[in-house]
């Protein structure tokens, strides 16, 4: 007596079509190289955006500091630091005051950014290079 | 020792390339038996085949480490599968389609018997199995292959076609059932 299962079991098995592995691999390097051209492609306009925007945020944050009075009182600390040790409290709250905080964090930003997107960049090249 | 499929699979996304051609290699053969099994079309199941494995390159880093991999693989296969025939109009998909069963069904059916094996032939059984099995549901089809060729539980299963336990075993009994009330009427399935 043998179960209908033994014998579904027993069925013989299809015979994979010869090269479908292959070209399974072949279509899947052909779709990473696709992914990592247009990855390769956003991150690096957005690397050349965000370093153009380093830029003038880097300009804009410069005249701020030095319009606010932060650049005088950094200037002070630094020459003559002894000085600036017994008013540490009025300069470090007047340093807080005159810190323009808003060109500054969009400075900041577009730095991570800028390095995200060229750390990502340079991925994409080495996967294209890899998949190539 | 050999890697589990975890391992494999962290490898490649960790950059190792060639640990997805191991994936392949691995599972290329059951996917493309359980697709040519559910269904019976030589150039659509190779097509159908590549078709799963562009799909688990594209959703790999989803993939949950804790998960049965192969689990999750037949999941595409059998979903990639069962699109592929809609859209082609394979199959008229039944009440069965929606998973509300009686669960009752399963309760009723006697226990499975086993063929009397002088009323054919080993081949003669495999032939005709193989031609009943084509009339089968495919979440039928789909349980039983993944039962007994594929050595999953029904647990397993019933995460691949996200229905009830209960509901599985119904289709895994019912679909025996089938098998079993035809095979006695297999020589009219002979050509």
């Amino acid at each position: 007596m043998k179960d209908i299962e033994t014998v579904i079991k027993n069925i013989d098995t299809y015979i994979v079509p010869e090269g479908l592995g292959r070209s399974i691999v072949a279509r899947i390097q052909i779709l990473e190289h696709k992914r990592s051209k247009q990855r390769m492609f956003f991150f690096g306009i957005f690397s050349i955006a965000s370093f153009a925007g380093l830029l003038v945020s880097f300009k804009a944050l410069w005249t701020n500091l030095q319009t606010s009075g932060t650049y005088e009182y950094i200037s002070l600390i630094i020459s003559s630091p002894s000085d600036a040790t017994t008013i540490w409290k009025e300069i470090s709250f007047s340093i807080l005051e005159s810190i323009p905080f808003i060109t500054l964090s969009i400075f900041l930003t577009l730095i991570i950014t800028f390095i995200i997107s060229s750390l990502k960049t340079v991925e994409s090249i080495d996967s294209k290079l890899i998949t190539a | 020792m050999e890697q589990t499929d975890s391992e494999i699979i962290k490898k490649y996304l960790s950059g190792d390339k060639e640990s997805l051609d191991k994936i392949i290699d691995k599972y290329l053969a059951h996917v493309y038996n359980f697709v040519r099994r559910l269904y019976n079309n030589e150039s659509d199941a190779t097509d159908i085949t590549q078709e799963v494995f562009i799909k688990v390159w594209k959703n790999i880093h989803k993939y949950n480490p804790a998960q049965n991999f192969k689990t999750w693989l037949f999941t595409i296969a059998r979903n990639t599968t069962v699109d592929w025939m809609r859209k082609k109009k394979v199959y008229v998909f039944s009440d069965l389609e929606n998973g509300e069963e009686d669960e009752s069904f399963a309760d009723r059916l006697v226990d499975i018997e086993p063929l009397p094996e002088d009323i054919f032939s080993q081949k003669e059984l495999k032939n005709n199995l193989e031609k009943l099995l084509t009339t089968l549901h495919p979440d039928q089809k789909s349980v039983i292959m993944l039962h007994i060729s594929e050595d999953m539980t029904f647990d397993e299963i019933s995460k691949v076609l996200k229905k009830p336990l209960n509901t599985i075993k119904s289709h895994y009994r019912r679909g025996l059932e089938k098998l079993r009330k035809n095979i006695v009427n297999a020589p009219n399935l002979k050509d």
